[in-house]
């Protein structure tokens, strides 16, 4: 154990003097953490609807003013045809409202491939029945009396009737990753950054492996296995570091309720020996250094993606959410979720936690054995 | 002189062919990770909210309101008629619907007589747009109630004879104002945005390592002896930076037309499109040279290259699409972030090469003056 220990000891040591590896470990996530939490803050609340307008008369802005005023819908005013355009068919915007001249012939364009034209529909239609009372009750009125009294009596009537309001209550609770977008970017940028992490440390295993340092270490009095638990020792020391530090950081920066502590812990430290016997696995297959990183970036955002530590895979369709949970980070969001959404404790999590253990066991196996070739082998 | 710089080049180019890592770095990553996005995002904005009535009012009134709605659902929303209305809460905490309006009992008569009235939204926490879409359309149900109320009054004091009528002509006739749905043409696949952005990041490693090679050389012993040939120390430089340039927007070129004519991703005008590679690889090499120009040491180089990629990758917007705030404004001072925009305007905007112009050239001017200072650097120091 005392021999292991120095080995994590000296590649500890090895990591603090390496810059690139304390960038991308700490700085990092961290930048990127406070980017989400700052450019997507009201994400999923309202539509964002672009508004072109073309000098309209008082019932078209009062129709914008409707819409700008509107619960459902975040309102940008564009100038340009082309401009709005562009941002439907890019997704930017769920739809897109053109107001003309005599306000009566409102358009709504939508992107052709958006399911989302019915919203854009129903909410730009409540806001012209909103701006349009006064217009229809003269025009029943004047059927029976002359307009110019319909118009004074209308007039009259709008004045002295109260509006018909609408209270609006909420069944549940508003869970931590919805109300707190801080919640949601701390757990995801941590899975997504200690897997990366994980699979960069290969590049330093490479170069040991290119020094010999394996097949020497078959001479020593400790053996490999004490060799091999010393590299996973540090390897997983490192990747706590990380999420002592980004956790920390949601706690005490973004006031963060993780859930329970002790599902939270355990999670955690099962994901750091996935990251670190992934490096570890992959630094025992690859060649070179270069190679190491050429794949570790790529494998890290790809495995990301696809386990939804970029964007919830709530978003997805049900086949990239199946292919999404071959990828231990799945489950993993999958338990932040449970613990921190649904507040559940240890048992709450069983599922994912077992598979995740699963995950651990095979990769540190997979590890053992590529590493323990190289040693034998020398290849 | 020519001859030398070509040869040099040449050299770099056949060493890059050899090299597995940069084949997977310049082009299976990017393609990949866009093929992932596609998948994910392939279908584009969507959006399905079911929304219950609930008329407990039961009136002439409620009954035609109701009924409008249930008719008027369209792509993504449905209204449904609710058929127990003293449970509500529940069928929306379980997820039957996803906000329920309700039409409270006395309604109409409240909102005839002029009395206060109201109508509720029952929405659930967890899904504030659902409310929120209710919410408007309550908004919409309650103008209608309005409008009938204001009929109602104004009617009875002008003298209108049958009040009922009016009231039931008021909540039936249609607003002034005419909403038609029109279809944008053209599509935007989200590949188009990604597989750029994330060739451009990639890229920032290849050309970086082929700078870097510079430095290599002359620890390794090989760039001494280059130089005691006859063979002038612009050209070492020129065929180097041309070398990995080459490399650069080759490997980008195949990553767009893979993307485009395989996977049907459609950047926008080829010439446009070519124009901005050119761009973007020329703004990339100009600023590796610079870093590899600064840097003491081939390792130093290197950190700085990947320090720069990723945070240039993350204020430029390769991960994600759409951002607004400060990630919006702060992608404009990246070289990526400039260059994604003009794709985007190529392909999104369907813009023309002319309007993508200005970036280009700005993007020319930022590889030129970058490279400049780099290559003076690295002539001072590693040449001589």
């Amino acid at each position: 154990m005392r021999a292991a220990l120095a080995t994590a000891r000296v590649e500890w040591i090895r990591f603090f003097r390496d810059r690139i590896a304390m960038f991308s470990t700490i700085a990092l996530p961290i930048v990127l953490v406070l980017l989400i939490g700052l450019s997507f803050g009201q994400a999923g609340e309202r539509l964002s609807m672009g508004l072109l307008e073309d000098d309209p008369g008082p019932l078209g802005t009062g129709l914008v003013t409707q819409l700008q005023d509107s619960a459902a819908v975040d309102v940008t005013i564009y100038d340009d045809r082309g401009d709005l355009y562009r941002d439907i068919r890019m997704g930017v915007l769920a739809g897109g409202v053109y107001v003309p001249q005599d306000g009566a012939q409102v358009e709504i364009y939508v992107q052709q491939t958006s399911s989302g034209a019915g919203v854009v529909m129903s909410t730009v239609n409540a806001a012209a029945a909103q701006v349009s009372t006064e217009a229809v009750a003269v025009e029943v009125v004047q059927n029976d009396v002359p307009r110019a009294r319909a118009e004074a009596a209308v007039a009259r009537a709008v004045a002295d009737v109260p509006p018909v309001s609408v209270a609006t209550r909420a069944v549940g609770a508003a869970n931590e990753m919805e109300e707190n977008r801080f919640a949601s970017a701390v757990p995801s940028q941590l899975m997504l950054f200690m897997f990366l992490n994980g699979l960069l440390g290969a590049a330093a295993l490479v170069q040991a492996r290119q020094l010999r340092v394996f097949q020497r270490t078959l001479s020593a009095p400790h053996g490999l296995g004490v060799y091999i638990s010393g590299l996973g020792m540090s390897r997983f020391a490192i990747a706590m570091l990380q999420a002592a530090i980004l956790l920390g950081l949601g706690v005490l920066s973004f006031q963060i309720d993780f859930g329970d502590p002790v599902a939270a812990t355990v999670l955690v430290v099962l994901y750091g020996v996935i990251v670190s016997a992934a490096g570890m696995l992959l630094g025992g297959l690859v060649r070179t250094a270069e190679q190491a990183v050429a794949i570790a970036v790529p494998a890290g955002i790809v495995f990301g993606m696809l386990g939804g530590t970029m964007w919830p895979l709530s978003v997805v369709g049900p086949a990239m959410r199946a292919i999404g949970h071959l990828t231990p980070q799945a489950w993993a969001m999958d338990a932040w979720n449970k613990i921190i959404n649904e507040g559940v404790g240890l048992s709450g999590v069983t599922t994912e936690i077992a598979v995740l253990a699963g995950y651990a066991v095979v990769l540190c196996t997979l590890a053992v054995w590529a590493l323990g070739r190289h040693a034998r082998t020398g290849r | 002189m020519w001859r030398d710089t070509w040869l040099i080049a040449a050299l770099g180019l056949r060493r890059s062919l050899r090299d597995r890592s940069l084949i997977i770095q310049a082009l299976v990553a990017p393609i990949v990770i866009a093929l992932v996005v596609g998948a994910a995002f392939g279908a584009g904005f969507s959006l399905n909210v079911t929304i219950g009535i609930a008329d407990a009012d039961r009136s002439d009134v409620s009954q035609q309101i109701t009924q409008g709605l249930v008719g008027s659902g369209g792509d993504g929303i449905a209204f449904s008629s609710v058929e127990d209305v003293a449970d509500v809460e529940r069928s929306v905490d379980s997820g039957v619907y996803d906000a329920v309006i309700v039409m409270p009992e006395g309604l109409r008569d409240a909102a005839l007589a002029g009395r206060p009235a109201q109508i509720d939204v029952v929405g659930r926490a967890t899904d504030p747009l659902a409310q929120s879409v209710a919410e408007s359309v309550a908004a919409g149900v309650a103008a209608q109630l309005q409008t009938a109320r204001v009929t109602a009054a104004a009617a009875s004091s002008a003298g209108v004879d049958d009040v009922g009528a009016a009231i039931q002509q008021a909540v039936t006739t249609p607003p002034p104002i005419t909403v038609t749905t029109g279809e944008i043409e053209g599509t935007f696949s989200v590949m188009a945005y990604f597989a750029p952005g994330m060739a451009m990041l990639f890229l920032f490693f290849i050309i970086g390592n082929g700078a870097r090679s510079i430095i290599a050389e002359r620890n390794q012993g090989t760039l001494p002896r280059i130089l005691a040939a006859p063979v002038p120390p612009a050209s070492v430089l020129l065929g180097k930076t041309a070398g990995v340039m080459i490399v650069g927007i080759v490997s980008m070129s195949a990553v767009w037309l893979i993307t485009w004519l395989g996977f049907g991703a459609y950047w926008g005008a080829p010439l446009g499109v070519f124009l901005v590679i050119v761009a973007a690889v020329t703004a990339i090499a100009g600023i590796s040279l610079l870093i590899t120009g600064l840097a003491r040491t081939e390792a130093q180089a290197d950190a700085l290259t990947t320090i720069v990629a990723l945070l240039f990758a993350v204020a430029g917007g390769t991960f994600f699409l759409g951002a607004t705030g400060v990630l919006n404004t702060l992608r404009l001072f990246t070289p990526n972030g400039l260059a994604l925009s003009a794709f985007v305007d190529l392909s999104a905007a369907q813009a023309g090469v002319l309007e993508v112009m200005p970036t280009i050239l700005l993007l020319v001017g930022i590889g030129v003056g970058t490279a400049t200072v780099g290559l003076l650097a690295l002539r001072d120091r590693v040449l001589t």
